[in-house]
Protein backbone atom coordinates (compact mmCIF):
# COMPACT_ATOMS: atom_id res chain seq x y z
CA UNK A 1 0.00 0.00 0.00
CA UNK A 2 1.25 3.32 -1.39
CA UNK A 3 0.72 7.35 0.05
CA UNK A 4 -0.37 9.16 -2.74
CA UNK A 5 -0.53 13.13 -2.40
CA UNK A 6 -2.13 15.34 -4.62
CA UNK A 7 -0.26 18.65 -3.10
CA UNK A 8 -1.98 21.25 -5.33
CA UNK A 9 -5.14 20.53 -3.21
CA UNK A 10 -3.15 19.90 0.01
CA UNK A 11 -3.74 23.79 2.01
CA UNK A 12 -2.19 22.39 5.19
CA UNK A 13 -4.78 20.84 7.81
CA UNK A 14 -2.52 18.61 9.24
CA UNK A 15 -5.35 16.19 10.09
CA UNK A 16 -3.53 13.32 8.72
CA UNK A 17 -0.48 14.34 10.83
CA UNK A 18 -2.86 14.73 13.62
CA UNK A 19 -4.01 11.04 12.92
CA UNK A 20 -1.06 9.09 11.80
CA UNK A 21 2.57 11.32 12.52
CA UNK A 22 4.65 8.63 11.58
CA UNK A 23 3.02 8.11 8.10
CA UNK A 24 2.22 11.93 7.65
CA UNK A 25 5.47 14.44 8.26
CA UNK A 26 4.91 17.76 7.63
CA UNK A 27 7.09 20.60 6.27
CA UNK A 28 8.44 23.64 8.64
CA UNK A 29 5.01 25.15 7.43
CA UNK A 30 3.03 22.63 8.35
CA UNK A 31 1.79 21.06 4.85
CA UNK A 32 2.56 17.93 4.66
CA UNK A 33 5.54 16.19 3.33
CA UNK A 34 5.06 12.52 3.13
CA UNK A 35 9.10 10.94 2.73
CA UNK A 36 8.18 7.58 2.60
CA UNK A 37 5.21 6.55 0.91
CA UNK A 38 4.95 3.04 0.98
CA UNK A 39 2.62 2.31 4.07
CA UNK A 40 4.48 -0.26 7.09
CA UNK A 41 2.75 -3.89 7.28
CA UNK A 42 0.17 -3.66 10.28
CA UNK A 43 0.22 0.27 9.59
CA UNK A 44 -3.01 -0.31 6.83
CA UNK A 45 -5.43 0.78 9.28
CA UNK A 46 -3.62 3.84 10.42
CA UNK A 47 -2.96 5.36 6.55
CA UNK A 48 -6.77 4.75 6.27
CA UNK A 49 -7.92 6.79 8.62
CA UNK A 50 -5.13 9.18 7.99
CA UNK A 51 -6.05 9.63 4.66
CA UNK A 52 -10.13 10.06 5.31
CA UNK A 53 -9.04 12.91 8.06
CA UNK A 54 -7.76 15.26 5.21
CA UNK A 55 -10.83 17.96 4.68
CA UNK A 56 -9.48 18.94 1.07
CA UNK A 57 -9.57 14.88 -0.33
CA UNK A 58 -5.84 15.67 -1.13
CA UNK A 59 -4.81 12.48 -0.10
CA UNK A 60 -5.12 8.55 -1.39
CA UNK A 61 -3.73 5.23 -1.12
CA UNK A 62 -2.94 2.87 -3.99
CA UNK A 63 -2.05 -0.98 -4.41
CA UNK A 64 1.35 -1.93 -4.61
CA UNK B 1 -27.42 20.97 -17.51
CA UNK B 2 -28.87 24.03 -15.28
CA UNK B 3 -32.19 23.74 -13.52
CA UNK B 4 -34.32 27.12 -13.64
CA UNK B 5 -33.34 29.74 -10.34
CA UNK B 6 -35.42 29.58 -7.81
CA UNK B 7 -34.97 32.32 -5.80
CA UNK B 8 -35.16 32.48 -1.81
CA UNK B 9 -36.52 36.34 -0.53
CA UNK B 10 -36.41 35.05 3.32
CA UNK B 11 -33.45 34.26 4.18
CA UNK B 12 -31.30 36.96 6.09
CA UNK B 13 -27.60 37.43 6.36
CA UNK B 14 -27.48 38.92 9.54
CA UNK B 15 -29.98 38.32 12.31
CA UNK B 16 -31.09 37.63 16.00
CA UNK B 17 -32.52 34.52 17.51
CA UNK B 18 -32.20 31.09 19.27
CA UNK B 19 -29.04 29.79 19.76
CA UNK B 20 -30.09 26.56 17.30
CA UNK B 21 -32.14 28.50 14.89
CA UNK B 22 -29.35 29.57 12.26
CA UNK B 23 -28.09 25.57 12.39
CA UNK B 24 -31.19 24.27 12.21
CA UNK B 25 -32.53 27.17 9.12
CA UNK B 26 -29.47 25.72 7.08
CA UNK B 27 -30.69 22.11 7.67
CA UNK B 28 -34.36 22.63 5.98
CA UNK B 29 -32.79 25.05 3.17
CA UNK B 30 -30.19 22.32 2.45
CA UNK B 31 -32.82 19.85 1.93
CA UNK B 32 -34.35 21.83 -0.42
CA UNK B 33 -31.05 23.03 -2.21
CA UNK B 34 -27.75 22.10 -3.09
CA UNK B 35 -27.00 26.16 -3.44
CA UNK B 36 -29.80 28.52 -4.15
CA UNK B 37 -30.43 32.64 -5.15
CA UNK B 38 -31.31 34.67 -2.13
CA UNK B 39 -32.19 38.52 -2.62
CA UNK B 40 -32.89 40.26 0.47
CA UNK B 41 -34.40 43.98 0.67
CA UNK B 42 -30.67 45.37 -0.23
CA UNK B 43 -28.32 42.25 -1.03
CA UNK B 44 -28.40 39.62 -3.54
CA UNK B 45 -25.86 36.35 -3.63
CA UNK B 46 -25.59 32.62 -3.88
CA UNK B 47 -25.97 30.12 -1.10
CA UNK B 48 -23.63 26.90 -1.85
CA UNK B 49 -25.71 24.74 1.52
CA UNK B 50 -23.84 21.36 -0.12
CA UNK B 51 -20.95 20.13 1.51
CA UNK B 52 -19.12 18.87 -1.56
CA UNK B 53 -19.90 21.76 -3.51
CA UNK B 54 -18.71 24.40 -0.21
CA UNK B 55 -15.10 22.28 -0.92
CA UNK B 56 -14.89 22.15 -4.57
CA UNK B 57 -15.95 25.96 -4.61
CA UNK B 58 -13.15 27.01 -1.97
CA UNK B 59 -10.35 24.69 -3.78
CA UNK B 60 -11.04 27.11 -6.87
CA UNK B 61 -9.73 30.30 -6.50
CA UNK B 62 -9.59 31.48 -10.21
CA UNK B 63 -13.36 30.94 -10.50
CA UNK B 64 -14.50 32.07 -6.61
CA UNK B 65 -12.12 35.30 -5.68
CA UNK B 66 -11.71 36.55 -2.08
CA UNK B 67 -11.71 40.09 -3.43
CA UNK B 68 -15.26 40.21 -1.36
CA UNK B 69 -14.92 38.01 1.36
CA UNK B 70 -18.97 39.34 2.39
CA UNK B 71 -21.95 40.62 0.84
CA UNK B 72 -22.16 43.25 3.38
CA UNK B 73 -18.75 44.73 2.07
CA UNK B 74 -19.71 44.35 -1.81
CA UNK B 75 -16.97 46.98 -2.51
CA UNK B 76 -14.46 46.94 0.05
CA UNK B 77 -12.03 50.09 0.23
CA UNK B 78 -8.71 47.75 0.82
CA UNK B 79 -7.61 44.53 0.52
CA UNK B 80 -7.07 42.63 3.61
CA UNK B 81 -3.97 40.48 3.89
CA UNK B 82 -3.96 37.83 3.42
CA UNK B 83 -7.47 37.16 3.15
CA UNK B 84 -8.66 39.50 0.22
CA UNK B 85 -5.77 38.44 -2.01
CA UNK B 86 -5.84 35.56 -4.59
CA UNK B 87 -2.65 33.52 -5.82
CA UNK B 88 -0.36 34.18 -6.83
CA UNK B 89 -0.54 37.53 -4.34
CA UNK B 90 -1.71 35.20 -1.45
CA UNK B 91 0.95 32.31 -1.76
CA UNK B 92 3.57 34.99 -1.08
CA UNK B 93 1.63 36.66 1.62
CA UNK B 94 1.04 32.84 3.02
CA UNK B 95 4.53 31.16 2.71
CA UNK B 96 5.78 34.44 4.93
CA UNK B 97 3.20 33.76 7.76
CA UNK B 98 2.86 30.00 7.58
CA UNK B 99 5.43 29.22 9.73
CA UNK B 100 4.69 31.07 12.06
CA UNK B 101 1.34 29.15 12.71
CA UNK B 102 2.47 25.60 11.70
CA UNK B 103 1.42 22.99 14.53
CA UNK B 104 4.48 22.62 16.08
CA UNK B 105 4.92 26.88 16.22
CA UNK B 106 1.54 26.86 18.19
CA UNK B 107 2.41 23.64 20.87
CA UNK B 108 4.97 26.28 22.07
CA UNK B 109 2.21 28.50 23.11
CA UNK B 110 0.10 25.85 25.06
CA UNK B 111 2.33 26.02 28.45
CA UNK B 112 1.05 29.73 28.48
CA UNK B 113 -2.42 29.33 27.37
CA UNK B 114 -2.84 26.60 29.86
CA UNK B 115 -1.85 28.96 32.49
CA UNK B 116 -4.00 31.44 31.69
CA UNK B 117 -6.62 29.26 31.92
CA UNK B 118 -6.36 27.94 35.68
CA UNK B 119 -6.10 31.17 36.67
CA UNK B 120 -9.53 32.73 34.99
CA UNK B 121 -11.54 29.72 35.73
CA UNK B 122 -9.81 29.73 39.39
CA UNK B 123 -11.22 32.88 39.89
CA UNK B 124 -14.68 32.26 37.89
CA UNK B 125 -14.86 29.49 40.37
CA UNK B 126 -14.43 31.38 43.49
CA UNK B 127 -17.38 33.47 42.25
CA UNK B 128 -19.58 30.91 41.86
CA UNK B 129 -21.10 32.31 38.35
CA UNK B 130 -19.71 33.74 35.55
CA UNK B 131 -20.99 34.99 32.44
CA UNK B 132 -19.01 32.47 30.02
CA UNK B 133 -18.84 34.71 26.90
CA UNK B 134 -17.39 38.21 28.62
CA UNK B 135 -15.43 36.70 31.34
CA UNK B 136 -13.88 33.59 29.68
CA UNK B 137 -14.20 33.35 26.28
CA UNK B 138 -13.25 36.60 24.80
CA UNK B 139 -10.32 37.16 27.10
CA UNK B 140 -8.23 34.41 26.28
CA UNK B 141 -8.12 34.49 22.99
CA UNK B 142 -6.92 37.67 23.32
CA UNK B 143 -4.31 36.87 25.96
CA UNK B 144 -2.94 34.53 23.03
CA UNK B 145 -3.27 37.71 20.53
CA UNK B 146 -1.00 39.58 22.39
CA UNK B 147 1.63 36.52 23.39
CA UNK B 148 1.54 35.74 19.71
CA UNK B 149 1.91 39.04 18.09
CA UNK B 150 4.96 39.90 20.85
CA UNK B 151 2.92 43.25 22.41
CA UNK B 152 2.74 43.51 26.56
CA UNK B 153 -0.45 41.81 28.82
CA UNK B 154 -0.59 45.45 29.69
CA UNK B 155 -2.99 46.01 26.63
CA UNK B 156 -5.65 43.45 27.15
CA UNK B 157 -8.02 45.61 28.58
CA UNK B 158 -7.57 48.13 25.64
CA UNK B 159 -7.44 45.35 23.07
CA UNK B 160 -10.64 43.85 24.53
CA UNK B 161 -12.62 47.39 23.98
CA UNK B 162 -11.49 47.60 20.54
CA UNK B 163 -12.36 44.18 19.83
CA UNK B 164 -16.06 44.69 20.79
CA UNK B 165 -16.58 48.10 18.87
CA UNK B 166 -15.40 46.27 15.98
CA UNK B 167 -16.84 42.85 15.77
CA UNK B 168 -19.56 42.19 18.20
CA UNK B 169 -23.00 43.62 17.51
CA UNK B 170 -24.86 45.80 19.72
CA UNK B 171 -27.43 44.21 22.03
CA UNK B 172 -30.01 44.30 19.18
CA UNK B 173 -28.01 42.27 16.52
CA UNK B 174 -26.72 45.05 14.52
CA UNK B 175 -23.53 45.48 13.22
CA UNK B 176 -23.14 49.73 13.26
CA UNK B 177 -20.08 50.64 10.88
CA UNK B 178 -19.43 53.71 12.50
CA UNK B 179 -18.73 51.83 16.02
CA UNK B 180 -16.95 49.24 13.86
CA UNK B 181 -15.04 51.45 12.12
CA UNK B 182 -13.60 53.45 15.28
CA UNK B 183 -12.51 50.40 16.61
CA UNK B 184 -10.79 48.93 13.57
CA UNK B 185 -8.91 52.81 13.22
CA UNK B 186 -7.95 52.26 16.93
CA UNK B 187 -6.15 48.87 16.11
CA UNK B 188 -4.76 50.45 12.66
CA UNK B 189 -3.78 53.52 14.86
CA UNK B 190 -1.57 51.28 17.34
CA UNK B 191 -0.17 49.32 15.22
CA UNK B 192 1.23 51.91 12.68
CA UNK B 193 2.66 53.40 16.28
CA UNK B 194 4.00 50.26 17.39
CA UNK B 195 5.53 49.91 13.97
CA UNK B 196 7.06 53.11 13.80
CA UNK B 197 8.27 53.22 17.63
CA UNK B 198 10.03 50.02 16.63
CA UNK B 199 11.83 50.89 13.37
CA UNK B 200 13.22 54.31 15.38
CA UNK B 201 14.26 52.51 17.91
CA UNK B 202 15.82 49.73 15.94
CA UNK B 203 15.32 46.83 18.31
CA UNK B 204 12.64 44.66 16.44
CA UNK B 205 11.14 43.70 19.96
CA UNK B 206 9.25 40.40 20.40
CA UNK B 207 6.85 37.46 18.64
CA UNK B 208 5.40 37.75 15.39
CA UNK B 209 5.75 41.64 14.89
CA UNK B 210 9.35 41.04 15.22
CA UNK B 211 9.54 38.43 12.79
CA UNK B 212 7.36 40.94 10.28
CA UNK B 213 9.50 43.85 10.41
CA UNK B 214 12.17 41.29 8.54
CA UNK B 215 9.61 40.50 5.61
CA UNK B 216 10.50 41.05 2.02
CA UNK B 217 8.09 40.27 -1.04
CA UNK B 218 9.96 39.92 -4.36
CA UNK B 219 13.11 41.06 -2.50
CA UNK B 220 12.00 44.08 -1.33
CA UNK B 221 11.30 44.59 2.17
CA UNK B 222 7.03 44.65 2.45
CA UNK B 223 5.60 47.97 3.17
CA UNK B 224 4.99 49.10 6.71
CA UNK B 225 1.15 50.14 5.46
CA UNK B 226 0.72 46.39 4.17
CA UNK B 227 2.39 44.63 7.79
CA UNK B 228 -0.44 47.40 9.74
CA UNK B 229 -3.06 45.94 7.57
CA UNK B 230 -2.14 42.25 8.36
CA UNK B 231 -1.74 42.83 11.61
CA UNK B 232 -5.38 43.85 11.51
CA UNK B 233 -6.57 41.22 9.58
CA UNK B 234 -4.51 38.85 12.41
CA UNK B 235 -6.36 40.87 15.13
CA UNK B 236 -10.13 40.34 13.18
CA UNK B 237 -9.63 36.73 12.30
CA UNK B 238 -8.52 34.97 15.40
CA UNK B 239 -10.45 36.47 18.50
CA UNK B 240 -14.47 35.95 18.41
CA UNK B 241 -14.08 33.01 15.85
CA UNK B 242 -12.43 31.77 18.87
CA UNK B 243 -14.72 32.99 21.18
CA UNK B 244 -17.88 32.29 19.76
CA UNK B 245 -16.55 28.46 18.79
CA UNK B 246 -16.06 28.20 22.66
CA UNK B 247 -19.28 29.74 23.22
CA UNK B 248 -21.60 27.57 21.34
CA UNK B 249 -19.68 24.68 22.56
CA UNK B 250 -20.16 25.34 26.30
CA UNK B 251 -24.25 26.44 25.71
CA UNK B 252 -23.98 22.92 24.19
CA UNK B 253 -22.30 21.03 26.89
CA UNK B 254 -24.29 23.02 29.87
CA UNK B 255 -27.46 22.32 28.08
CA UNK B 256 -26.47 18.47 27.39
CA UNK B 257 -25.92 16.42 30.57
CA UNK B 258 -24.52 13.18 28.86
CA UNK B 259 -22.18 15.41 26.89
CA UNK B 260 -21.15 17.69 29.80
CA UNK B 261 -20.32 14.14 31.71
CA UNK B 262 -18.50 12.69 29.25
CA UNK B 263 -16.08 15.85 28.74
CA UNK B 264 -15.81 16.12 32.57
CA UNK B 265 -14.72 12.97 32.38
CA UNK B 266 -12.32 12.74 29.60
CA UNK B 267 -10.94 16.02 31.47
CA UNK B 268 -10.34 14.60 34.81
CA UNK B 269 -8.85 11.47 33.60
CA UNK B 270 -6.29 13.63 31.98
CA UNK B 271 -7.34 11.78 28.48
CA UNK B 272 -7.50 13.82 25.05
CA UNK B 273 -10.63 15.72 24.45
CA UNK B 274 -9.32 16.54 20.97
CA UNK B 275 -11.85 14.61 19.10
CA UNK B 276 -14.56 16.25 21.14
CA UNK B 277 -13.36 19.57 20.18
CA UNK B 278 -13.35 18.52 16.63
CA UNK B 279 -17.07 17.04 16.78
CA UNK B 280 -18.08 20.61 18.49
CA UNK B 281 -15.92 22.84 15.58
CA UNK B 282 -17.72 20.34 13.30
CA UNK B 283 -21.50 21.14 14.88
CA UNK B 284 -21.40 24.95 15.69
CA UNK B 285 -19.23 26.20 12.52
CA UNK B 286 -19.42 29.99 13.02
CA UNK B 287 -17.88 31.28 10.07
CA UNK B 288 -19.85 32.28 6.87
CA UNK B 289 -17.29 32.83 4.07
CA UNK B 290 -18.00 35.02 0.90
CA UNK B 291 -16.80 34.92 -2.06
CA UNK B 292 -17.02 37.18 -5.73
CA UNK B 293 -17.32 35.07 -8.80
CA UNK B 294 -14.58 35.72 -11.37
CA UNK B 295 -15.61 33.72 -14.69
CA UNK B 296 -19.29 32.48 -15.40
CA UNK B 297 -19.27 28.91 -14.25
CA UNK B 298 -21.82 26.03 -13.34
CA UNK B 299 -22.34 24.50 -9.99
CA UNK B 300 -25.09 21.91 -8.56
CA UNK B 301 -26.78 22.99 -11.70
CA UNK B 302 -26.97 26.41 -11.29
CA UNK B 303 -25.11 28.97 -13.34
CA UNK B 304 -23.61 31.50 -12.43
CA UNK B 305 -22.32 34.65 -13.50
CA UNK B 306 -18.89 36.66 -13.40
CA UNK B 307 -19.63 39.66 -10.74
CA UNK B 308 -22.67 37.49 -8.83
CA UNK B 309 -21.42 37.01 -4.54
CA UNK B 310 -21.19 33.53 -2.81
CA UNK B 311 -21.87 33.17 0.88
CA UNK B 312 -21.01 29.20 2.12
CA UNK B 313 -22.23 28.62 5.50
CA UNK B 314 -19.89 26.31 7.27
CA UNK B 315 -22.26 25.04 9.55
CA UNK B 316 -24.28 23.76 6.45
CA UNK B 317 -21.37 21.95 4.74
CA UNK B 318 -20.54 20.42 7.98
CA UNK B 319 -24.31 18.88 8.89
CA UNK B 320 -23.95 17.56 5.44
CA UNK B 321 -24.84 13.80 5.33
CA UNK B 322 -22.66 13.52 2.35
CA UNK B 323 -19.73 14.59 4.65
CA UNK B 324 -20.23 11.67 7.48
CA UNK B 325 -23.64 9.64 8.10
CA UNK B 326 -25.91 11.62 11.43
CA UNK B 327 -24.23 14.41 10.24
CA UNK B 328 -27.31 16.45 11.34
CA UNK B 329 -26.75 15.36 15.20
CA UNK B 330 -23.58 15.99 17.56
CA UNK B 331 -22.11 12.62 18.89
CA UNK B 332 -19.13 13.21 21.25
CA UNK B 333 -18.32 9.94 21.46
CA UNK B 334 -17.31 9.11 17.82
CA UNK B 335 -14.55 6.63 16.93
CA UNK B 336 -12.85 8.94 13.99
CA UNK B 337 -13.72 13.19 13.90
CA UNK B 338 -14.98 13.95 10.63
CA UNK B 339 -12.90 15.82 7.74
CA UNK B 340 -14.99 18.84 8.49
CA UNK B 341 -14.69 22.76 6.98
CA UNK B 342 -15.21 24.71 9.98
CA UNK B 343 -11.78 26.17 9.37
CA UNK B 344 -12.74 26.41 5.14
CA UNK B 345 -11.11 25.08 2.42
CA UNK B 346 -8.78 25.46 -0.12
CA UNK B 347 -5.36 28.04 -0.27
CA UNK B 348 -7.02 30.24 2.34
CA UNK B 349 -7.69 27.51 5.15
CA UNK B 350 -7.60 28.94 8.44
CA UNK B 351 -4.16 29.86 8.87
CA UNK B 352 -4.98 30.02 12.50
CA UNK B 353 -6.45 26.52 12.78
CA UNK B 354 -3.60 24.95 14.66
CA UNK B 355 -3.54 27.58 17.51
CA UNK B 356 -7.65 27.56 17.28
CA UNK B 357 -7.50 23.58 18.25
CA UNK B 358 -5.08 24.20 20.64
CA UNK B 359 -6.97 27.06 22.50
CA UNK B 360 -9.97 25.31 22.21
CA UNK B 361 -8.91 21.87 23.96
CA UNK B 362 -6.77 23.78 26.36
CA UNK B 363 -10.01 26.02 27.78
CA UNK B 364 -12.72 23.20 27.87
CA UNK B 365 -10.29 20.80 29.54
CA UNK B 366 -8.92 23.57 31.88
CA UNK B 367 -12.60 24.02 32.55
CA UNK B 368 -14.07 21.05 33.30
CA UNK B 369 -10.86 19.99 35.32
CA UNK B 370 -12.39 22.85 37.88
CA UNK B 371 -15.81 23.15 37.45
CA UNK B 372 -17.15 19.68 35.73
CA UNK B 373 -20.39 20.74 36.64
CA UNK B 374 -22.62 23.95 35.92
CA UNK B 375 -26.03 24.93 34.56
CA UNK B 376 -27.53 27.70 32.36
CA UNK B 377 -29.12 30.13 34.87
CA UNK B 378 -32.47 29.35 35.06
CA UNK B 379 -34.00 32.85 34.28
CA UNK B 380 -32.12 33.21 31.11
CA UNK B 381 -32.34 32.18 27.32
CA UNK B 382 -29.17 32.85 26.02
CA UNK B 383 -29.57 34.70 22.13
CA UNK B 384 -27.40 34.34 18.69
CA UNK B 385 -26.64 36.55 16.43
CA UNK B 386 -25.40 35.54 12.78
CA UNK B 387 -23.70 37.37 10.24
CA UNK B 388 -20.31 36.86 8.79
CA UNK B 389 -18.91 35.21 12.20
CA UNK B 390 -22.29 33.52 14.48
CA UNK B 391 -22.04 34.12 18.08
CA UNK B 392 -23.79 34.43 21.31
CA UNK B 393 -24.12 37.44 23.40
CA UNK B 394 -24.19 36.15 26.56
CA UNK B 395 -24.16 32.51 28.33
CA UNK B 396 -24.58 32.76 32.70
CA UNK B 397 -23.50 29.51 33.79
CA UNK B 398 -24.02 28.74 37.75
CA UNK B 399 -24.53 26.26 39.92
CA UNK B 400 -20.99 25.05 39.93
CA UNK B 401 -20.66 21.31 40.99
CA UNK B 402 -17.77 18.65 41.85
C1 LIG C 1 -12.30 28.29 16.03
C2 LIG C 1 -11.74 29.38 15.59
C3 LIG C 1 -11.58 29.76 14.14
C4 LIG C 1 -12.37 29.46 13.07
C5 LIG C 1 -13.64 28.64 13.06
C6 LIG C 1 -11.73 30.06 11.91
C7 LIG C 1 -12.20 29.96 10.62
C8 LIG C 1 -11.59 30.48 9.51
C9 LIG C 1 -12.04 30.30 8.15
C10 LIG C 1 -13.27 29.51 7.73
C11 LIG C 1 -11.18 30.94 7.33
C12 LIG C 1 -11.23 30.99 5.81
C13 LIG C 1 -11.83 32.27 5.32
C14 LIG C 1 -11.97 32.30 3.82
O1 LIG C 1 -11.75 31.28 3.16
O2 LIG C 1 -12.31 33.37 3.29
C15 LIG C 1 -10.17 31.54 8.16
C16 LIG C 1 -9.12 32.30 7.69
C17 LIG C 1 -8.15 32.84 8.50
N1 LIG C 1 -8.02 32.66 9.86
FE1 LIG C 1 -9.24 31.62 11.06
N2 LIG C 1 -10.60 30.71 12.29
C18 LIG C 1 -10.45 30.55 13.65
C19 LIG C 1 -9.41 31.02 14.42
C20 LIG C 1 -8.32 31.71 13.96
C21 LIG C 1 -7.19 32.10 14.77
C22 LIG C 1 -7.00 31.80 16.25
C23 LIG C 1 -6.36 32.80 13.97
C24 LIG C 1 -5.04 33.36 14.40
C25 LIG C 1 -4.69 34.57 14.36
C26 LIG C 1 -6.94 32.83 12.65
C27 LIG C 1 -6.40 33.44 11.55
C28 LIG C 1 -6.89 33.35 10.26
C29 LIG C 1 -6.27 33.99 9.12
C30 LIG C 1 -5.02 34.83 9.12
C31 LIG C 1 -7.07 33.67 8.01
C32 LIG C 1 -6.84 34.10 6.55
C33 LIG C 1 -6.05 33.03 5.86
C34 LIG C 1 -5.85 33.30 4.40
O3 LIG C 1 -6.55 34.13 3.82
O4 LIG C 1 -4.96 32.67 3.81
N3 LIG C 1 -8.13 32.15 12.68
N4 LIG C 1 -10.44 31.23 9.48
S1 LIG D 1 -4.91 16.67 6.08
FE1 LIG D 1 -4.91 16.98 3.90
S2 LIG D 1 -4.70 19.14 3.62
FE2 LIG D 1 -4.11 18.63 5.64
S3 LIG D 1 -1.87 18.42 5.64
FE3 LIG D 1 -2.78 16.42 5.43
S4 LIG D 1 -2.91 16.23 3.24
FE4 LIG D 1 -2.63 18.35 3.58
Amino acid sequence: MRIVVDSGLCSGHARCNATAEDLFPLDDLGYVAVTDPEVPAGQEKRARDAVSACPERALSLADG
Amino acid sequence: MTTPTTEVTDHRLVGVGAVDEAGDRFDALRALHRIVKVTEPDLSYWLVLDHDLVRECLQNPAAFSSEVITPLSPDPPFAMIPIQLDPPEHTQWRRLLAQYFSPRTMGLLRPRLEERTVELVAAIRARGECDYVEDFALELPTVVFLELMGLPIDELPTFLEWEAQALAPTDEGVFDPERQIGGIFSVVGYFQAEIARRRESGERGDGLLAAMLGWELDGVPAPDDALVNCCLLLFLAGLDTVAMSLSFAMHHLATHDADRRHVARLAAAGESIDGVVEELLRFYAVPEVGRKVKQDIEIGGQQLRAGDLVVFPLVSANRDEALVAGADALDLTTGQPAPHLAFGAGPHRCLGSHLARIEMSVALAGWHRAIPDYALRPDTTPQAYWGNVHGIFSLPLEKFGS
